[in-house]
């Protein structure tokens, strides 16, 4: 039953990669993403320098969210050892790349979190925390919204909805109540607040089958309900299309919305969110070290290609600023309406 | 009154009998005002417990026997030869149906592209919300009883953002406006009652 457990601890027939990516190929049963481009002029998606290193630090989280893509959840040991941040923090050192955004699982469950962040902003690179919110009110992780604030990390933090129902329905019975606690202890802590310079964003994503709002209307209903209800501020929403792979994937197969929902990304594929998805300038590495063009082709096992290096060991800036990216069915997910990425809709 | 006792129970058959029994049906009440079960079998050539179109023409014949009206099983069967002898009614609003709405257009596309174009307008962000458009059309959609507009503007609500709460008052809205229109014509039953009455 979703929600309760991973695919993996299930023995679920999705948690086998090369089973699900069968699935994704030949069962959504529309055109191919890359004909797609190519009707749209695009040969194949190239990256054009490197913005953005997204560490997965481990699949380990307190959800188990129902339309997670990572497969997430207490059950999930999978995490990134500190031998293998070393080599990120000397990737980082030998290429100039702005932005470091951790994620999960909840990123900030690996026993080296705070450490990496320490490394990483002494490096002067920014920093982003996926944060899932009911994190932050478990006794274990007690003093981490100021660990995050005396490092000026951005936090980025899920919540599909201003009502509690609706969240609680994707993300887990109390699920919202904790995570108003939450972004209280963020608002506290100047998170949100005006010249703070503590930046909080909020991730809207449809608790179901369907697209997500324009980002600037849904955006204005937060702000205003979230203000009304709970007094609660913040800085920004973005608008995340739910990717129809992992426990989406297994969402929508039972609920008999796969079809119909995969032709609503066909027929809402639009060029320009293709030409900007941010995999164009997102190097993404696995718990352990391995390199992907995203978080999502990492779920899927599909690593950067087209003779790219494979692990970070291997980091190349050469080979990997200037790499094809690898695309499949799933990719209609980024390319949809207004488009979606870790950093929301396109301007 | 006519009645079977072979029909399922349900909301929906007693819908039926309160209809039947609030009407001017010839056949006597049972002792405690509820409408009598029969034990009358349905036409020669037709089961017990007729299925399929037959099914379906047994229960329109039985519908309009409820109501008294021998004139309407006429017209009832007429509209069943109509209906069941080609594409049965099974085939209508397919969900599937409304992804081919552009095919509309094949004859006459110039007056497609002018809809279209005027469609795609009129839902545009203007002086009203995306959301607040949607959720207009989902109240029309409700009034107008079309199951395509049902379905494609409950999810555009959803996808502009919209909440059940919200989705449900418009329903309310379009409810309201239905069983107003209705009631805001008894003026006109009061206007004729007078003139015919002393």
């Amino acid at each position: 039953m979703p929600g309760t457990a991973s695919l993996k601890r299930r023995h679920h027939e999705l948690a086998v990669i090369a089973h699900q990516l069968d699935v994704i190929k030949h069962d959504g049963g529309v055109e191919p993403f890359e004909q797609s481009l190519s009707r749209a002029g695009i040969d194949a998606l190239q990256t054009d320098g490197i913005r953005v290193m997204q560490i997965n630090v481990g699949k380990m989280c307190n959800q188990t969210c129902k339309h997670c893509h990572v497969d997430a959840g207490p059950d999930r040991t999978e995490i990134m050892t500190r031998e293998t941040m070393e080599l990120c923090l000397r990737a980082l050192e030998r290429l100039e790349i702005p932005i470091v955004d951790l994620t999960g699982g909840a990123p900030e469950m690996n026993p080296h979190f705070r450490w990496l962040v320490e490394r990483v902003r002494a490096l002067g690179r920014h920093v982003i925390d996926r944060c899932n919110l009911t994190i932050l009110t478990l006794p274990k992780y007690a003093g981490l919204v100021e660990f995050l604030a005396r490092h000026q990390v951005e936090v980025t933090a899920s919540l599909p909805y201003y009502i509690g129902e609706r969240t609680d329905a994707q993300r887990g019975e109390g699920v919202f109540e904790r995570s108003i606690e939450a972004l209280h202890q963020l608002n506290d802590a100047g998170y949100g607040q005006t010249d703070s310079g503590l930046v909080l964003n909020l991730v809207y994503n449809p608790v179901g089958a369907y697209l997500p709002p324009r980002q600037e209307a849904i955006e204005a209903d937060y702000r205003r309900e979230l203000l009304k209800r709970y007094g609660i501020v913040f800085n920004r929403v973005f608008t995340i299309t739910n990717m129809p792979i992992n426990r989406f994937l297994e969402y929508l197969i039972e609920s008999g919305n796969y079809p119909s929902y995969m032709r609503r990304l066909h027929a809402a594929f639009n060029p320009d969110a293709a030409r900007a998805v941010m995999c164009r300038e997102m190097l993404s590495i696995g718990w352990d070290g391995d390199l992907y063009d995203c978080d999502f082709n990492q779920m899927l096992g599909l690593h950067c290609d087209h003779g790219a290096p494979k692990h970070i060991a291997d980091f190349d800036p050469q080979r990997l600023q200037d790499r094809q990216i690898v695309t499949g069915q799933h990719c209609y997910g980024c390319t949809a309406g207004a488009g979606s990425s870790c950093g929301g809709a396109l301007d | 009154m006519v009645s079977c006792a072979s029909e399922p129970s349900g909301p929906q058959r007693g819908g039926r009998e309160d209809a039947a029994a609030q009407s001017n049906c010839p056949i006597p009440k049972s002792a405690d005002g509820s409408p009598r079960r029969c034990r009358e079998r349905p036409p020669s050539g037709i089961c017990s417990r007729p299925t399929g179109n037959a099914g379906r023409l047994w229960r329109v014949v039985r519908l309009y026997g409820h109501l008294g009206c021998a004139r309407e099983i006429g017209y009832a069967l007429l509209r069943f030869e109509v209906r069941f002898a080609g594409p049965s009614m099974s085939d209508y609003y397919k969900t599937e149906d409304l992804e081919r709405f552009a095919e509309i257009g094949k004859n006459a596309p110039q007056l497609w592209e002018k809809f279209s174009a005027y469609y795609g307008a009129v839902f545009e962000e203007g002086a009203l919300s995306e959301r607040e458009k949607a959720l207009i059309a989902l109240g029309v959609a409700h009034a107008l009883q079309c199951p395509y507009c049902i379905d494609a503007f409950t999810q555009t609500s959803l996808e502009k953002g919209s909440n059940l709460e919200q989705m449900t008052e418009a329903v309310h809205v379009a409810a309201a406006i239905r069983g107003g229109a209705a009631l805001v014509h008894g003026v006109q039953m009061r206007n004729v009652a007078s003139k015919l009455s002393m």
